[in-house]
């Protein structure tokens, strides 16, 4: 990862994927921090030999299942509580096409 | 006069000595006139009140038990209690009212505690100084100097904590240092459990993999008091251990004959010589006692830790914080445009600028071309520091280090680091926390007038030992 | 016989594929979305498959993707899933877990689909076509469904989009083929297969459940398109072959084939373009760390692989060898668990003929007059009012029609069937009199055919039974009416 040059067309594409609009000083603010955060972690390039199996929990862990039970929901109107945007027991959500 | 411990009072409420009612409005009044600290992010006084009534009903009918009777507890913000505003401080979950219970709240309201508020925070717990308060949050203020920062993230918590002068104590939570960094700062117990000791359910994620709901008090046993309270296997939980431990302290708590590491790497560069100092006159006071003092060194986990850790964090945030986007809960515009659009603008306007900066890194670390490189990488480097931290515990009951490099910098001071400066802050307490490792801060001394934290570390669900080691110490200030 | 018409179609089908040259030159590989029929959903205790109820009435804080909720993984969707990798011949894998597949949609409730991506279930398996030809699996993977969306005045037009997560987190598995299919034809008995598959298993819900594709098509040596989303087997083939005209009609033109997502029209059969894809999209998985790893022994995988049941190939033969059925009755029969559980059921107390002329003669094709997969219709079915009349037909007291009748006023009409027998006067005893009756009348007003016939004129026969035939207005039955008349021209 070292070399990796975080540009602005790169960050851009990075931004757009994370549905983040970025203005212009918040690029120009961003751009070298994550040049500078990423050059810092490069440092974990130098283990050469890093061929342990990775740790996505930090305990192991393995088969913790549920039993195929229904249990009790929510009712439409807890399910709704916090939204701003419904209509006659739906969500309503912006359109999908562009 | 010394004031009444969080055991002692609790021990009194249930005889029916105290009147809860009236001692939870004493304490709201408190947390009302502490205003200006900003320890709290909402204050839960309706809440609180029925529940106190409730408490006092009980005891008329002699029903009066559990670990927490009547004491009021103030909870991080990130963790989710029923009906109250839950933001982890952050604009985005504007008016989240949890439609249910985080498994911890359920406990601790089952054990009779008192939920008094949503203690401040960086947003989203992405800081060390909890100075990253989220878009329209106050920043909390160090009750020891108005000028320094609590620490972070769950600074709300240590701070009231450290305020309070009634018995008290924090549901907090640690992600890469949040508990111990605060702990050390507002000079009070912070105790981080083993990963998955504490049910996760409810807790508004940063990072699953490395969060850990743990507790705080101004004393060790009382932050054990609550972590036991909390703590225990959670089906709703995949990761919640099917474990039962006890970790309640000793009555006369002794280190004699304890095997304690000292990590020769968080005593040289980078920290505060004063700090170091403070520290190992805490581990020469354990050795007069007759702990087997040795040093060790963590070389790994000294040079690796830190990437891996912001990595494997960022990664994972950018993932939890993609479901904020305007629709279900918290922050809402008016809807218009494409979905694109419509998303984009409400991340865009209410999500504050380190949680950007960690969901362009963390998105960027997962992307393809990178993934390997970056996410999959420290994902196994964590295995081969855990495995270091294993092969130091065959030597060692405990391990111990400053819990950071300095004593609670002044909000000027921070203002001046660049983000991986600040990252860099959280050397000492980013290990334990990659390696899901339960460890405590206690108190160490004062460095100018300002707390300095020592930390403890063991084993996975070796919380006992941490509890000897800290209690031992606290024993002989 | 137009009922046997149609219940052959899949097979007749094929061997059409087989000789169409235009077929030869497209390649087409699918991924299939099957609902797996548990109680619950894949990841909260929700109850999955309500979604014909009121909307965001089955669903809590997990599936609503709120702040601090958690999954916790569905132990029978991970066995049905096992079953299914299993049967199609997958490698499955020790050790798999599940990923985070972040994307922004608004039927995505955490804006990230849990599913698999590095490490499926199963791995390299093969469904094998009537014909012998081997379509390759190349995965079956776990997933949670999304939410389902309503565009109030239709998907382009629509200023905002309604969303019911009643549907979000319902188990699915995804069968991901290569792109071995050659045909529309033959990507249909895929699905054909498939479902078999999943009737056996019973992991599917033949009445509730949906099975979705996104089917790829490309003629070879060009790009292709994915048409997405595409529900029911039925609407594959008619996407596919709307698909593959489009793309030879193109290349035949010499014109190029973009790389493309296209819907389908349900209306007007036709495929449409969504969005180009110059790019992949860049889902940014990572594992999801709030879920376990399973970790499977081979004593384990073993275990399960023993306990699944007969499967349809193995049925077809046993039935064949077991009743005397012809082959292809039998692979009819066998084509559905359904059916062969009926077939055997009948068996006991009727004939296998008997059996097998109901069950692939009648009860099929009352399915598909109805449009229906047999399975559709189980809850219709009284096996033991069912069973009586049979032994009527059998013991000769009713014909062939009335039991035709009979059984389509029961399924459709949830009609006692011997209630209408009786009230509709169907009985044999009954009617052949009366047709005794319409045959004499028939003779006596035609002494010159009788004549014919004597002389052993076979037309003059057909002729007779025709008149009769008519008279009686359809009640009797051909056979009957020769009978008859054979008997008192002796
Ligand atoms: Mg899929
Ligand atoms: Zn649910």
């Amino acid at each position: 990862m070292a070399g990796i040059k975080v540009d602005k067309d790169l960050l851009q594409r990075v931004a757009a994927n994370a549905r983040l609009n970025l203005t212009d000083a918040e690029i120009k603010k961003f751009l070298p921090q994550m040049h500078d955060i990423l050059d810092a972690f490069s440092r974990l390039d130098e283990p050469a030999d890093l061929n342990e199996e990775p740790s996505f929990q930090p305990v192991p862990l393995k088969n913790v299942f549920r039993g195929d039970k229904a249990g009790k929901c929510l009712s439409q109107e807890e399910a709704l509580s916090n939204t701003k945007h419904s209509k006659n027991g739906y969500f309503k959500g912006p359109k999908v096409v562009e | 006069m010394k004031a009444q411990s969080a055991l002692e009072f609790v021990a009194e409420a249930r005889t029916g000595r105290i009147d809860l009612e009236e001692n939870t409005h004493k304490i709201l009044d408190k947390v009302f006139a502490s205003e200006k600290y900003n320890f709290f992010n909402s204050v839960s006084k309706d809440l609180a009140l029925h529940q106190a009534k409730e408490l006092n009903a009980k005891v008329k009918s002699g029903k009066a038990s559990g670990k927490l009777f009547g004491l009021p507890v103030s909870v991080k913000d990130c963790i989710c209690v029923k009906g109250i505003e839950s933001r982890a401080g952050s604009r985005i979950l504007s008016g989240y009212l949890p439609v249910f219970d985080a498994t911890v709240i359920a406990k601790a309201k089952a054990e009779g505690a008192i939920i008094i508020g949503k203690t401040s925070q960086d947003e989203f717990g992405f800081g060390t100084f909890s100075a990253n308060a989220g878009l329209g949050f106050k920043v909390p203020k160090n009750p020891l100097d108005f000028e320094r920062a609590c620490g972070g993230s769950s600074g709300g918590s240590a701070g009231m904590t450290a305020f309070a002068d009634f018995p008290h104590v924090s549901i907090s939570e640690s992600t890469g240092g949040s508990i111990a960094c605060p702990a050390s700062f507002c000079g009070v117990a912070g105790f981080t459990p083993t990963y998955g000791l504490v049910s996760r359910y409810g807790l508004i994620d940063y990072a699953n993999s490395l969060d850990k709901i743990g507790s705080m008090g101004k004393t060790v046993s009382e932050s054990s008091l609550l972590l036991e309270a909390i703590a225990g296997h959670d089906e709703k939980d995949s990761t919640s251990l099917n474990e039962k431990i006890s970790f309640s302290p000793a009555k006369s708590p002794s280190a004699k004959g304890m095997k304690i590491g000292v990590i020769k790497e968080f005593f040289g560069q980078g920290i505060n010589s004063g700090v170091s100092r403070i520290a190992w006159d805490s581990i020469k006071k354990l050795e007069k006692e007759g702990a087997k003092i040795r040093e060790i060194s963590l070389p790994l986990n000294a040079k690796y830790a830190i990437p891996a850790y912001y990595i494997i964090a960022m990664a994972e945030s950018s993932t939890n914080l993609a479901k904020y986007c305007g629709m279900r809960y918290g922050a809402h515009e008016s809807l218009s445009g494409s979905f694109n659009e419509y998303f984009s603008k409400v991340r865009s306007c209410n999500f504050g600028e380190e949680a950007k900066r960690r969901i362009l890194l963390g998105t960027f670390a997962r992307m393809s071309g990178f993934r390997d490189a970056y996410y999959l990488r420290a994902m196994k480097a964590r295995t081969r520091l855990i495995n270091e931290f294993k092969t130091a515990f065959k030597d060692f009951d405990v391990l111990v280090n400053p819990t950071m490099p300095v004593p609670a910098p002044k909000f000027s001071e921070i203002e001046k680091l660049s983000p991986i400066q600040q990252y860099a802050m959280d050397l000492c307490t980013v290990p334990a926390n990659l390696a899901g490792l339960p460890h405590i801060s206690i108190n160490a001394g004062l460095l100018q007038k300002m707390p300095v934290g020592i930390m403890f570390t063991a084993g996975h669900l070796q919380e006992e030992r941490l509890v000897q080691a800290a209690s031992a110490l606290e024993a002989l200030k | 016989m137009t009922e046997q018409k149609i219940m052959v179609k899949p097979f007749e089908a094929l061997a059409d594929a087989r000789f169409q040259k235009p077929w030869e030159k497209i390649m087409i590989g699918l991924e299939c979305h099957v609902q797996l029929n548990t109680d619950s959903k894949l990841f909260c205790s929700c109850p999955a498959g309500k979604e014909t109820e009121e909307p965001n009435t089955a669903c809590c804080e997990v599936c609503l993707g709120m702040p601090g909720s958690k999954p916790a993984l569905n132990k029978k969707a991970l066995d049905y899933a096992l079953k299914v990798a299993l049967a199609l011949n997958c490698n499955i894998n020790e050790k798999f877990f599940f990923s985070r597949k972040t994307y922004f949609y608004p039927d995505m409730s955490k804006n990230f689909q849990i599913t698999q991506y590095e490490i499926p279930v199963g791995e390299n398996g093969f469904i094998e076509l009537q014909g012998g030809k081997k379509i390759r699996i190349r995965r079956i993977h776990l997933e949670e469904d999304p939410a389902a969306l309503i565009h109030e005045s239709g998907l382009l037009s629509s200023n905002y989009c309604l969303v019911d997560y009643n549907r979000s987190g319902i188990p699915l598995i995804e069968v991901v083929t290569e792109p071995d299919m050659a045909s529309p034809q033959e990507a249909r008995e895929f699905l054909d297969q498939l479902t078999m598959f999943l009737s056996y298993l019973d992991v599917f819900d033949f009445e509730n459940g949906t099975l979705k594709a996104d089917c790829n098509l490309s003629v070879v040596g060009n790009e292709r398109a994915e048409i997405k989303n595409v529900t029911g087997k039925k609407s594959v083939e008619k996407a596919l072959e709307f698909e593959a005209k489009r793309q030879l009609e193109l290349v035949k033109q010499g014109k190029q084939i973009v790389r493309e997502t296209r819907g389908f029209d349900e209306k007007t059969l036709s495929t449409k373009s969504l969005r180009k894809k110059e790019s992949e999209e860049d889902y940014g998985y990572i594992t999801d760390t709030d879920l376990a790893a399973v970790v499977l022994s081979k004593k384990e995988i073993d275990a399960i692989r023993k306990s699944l049941p007969e499967l349809h190939s193995d049925k077809a033969k046993r039935l064949a060898k077991e009743f005397g059925l012809s082959d292809y009755d039998a692979k009819v029969i066998a084509g559905s668990r359904f059916l062969s559980e009926l077939f055997e059921e009948f068996a006991k107390s009727s004939s296998a003929k008997t059996a097998n002329f109901f069950v692939s003669g009648i009860f099929v094709s009352i399915a598909h007059h109805d449009n229906k997969e047999p399975e559709e219709l189980s809850s219709m079915l009284d096996v033991s009012q069912l069973k009586e009349l049979l032994s009527l037909f059998e013991k000769g007291k009713i014909n062939e029609k009335a039991l035709k009748e009979a059984a389509i006023a029961h399924i459709t009409k949830s009609k006692n069937p011997l209630d209408f027998i009786r009230e509709n006067g169907l009985f044999k005893e009954a009617s052949s009199g009366e047709i005794e009756k319409i045959v004499e009348r028939a003779l006596a007003a035609n002494p010159k055919a009788v004549a014919d016939l004597k002389t052993g004129n076979e037309k003059s026969l057909n002729f007779l039974v025709g008149l009769a035939m008519r008279e009686s207005k359809g009640k009797a039955e051909p056979r009957e009416i020769k009978r008859i008349i054979e008997e008192k021209i002796k």
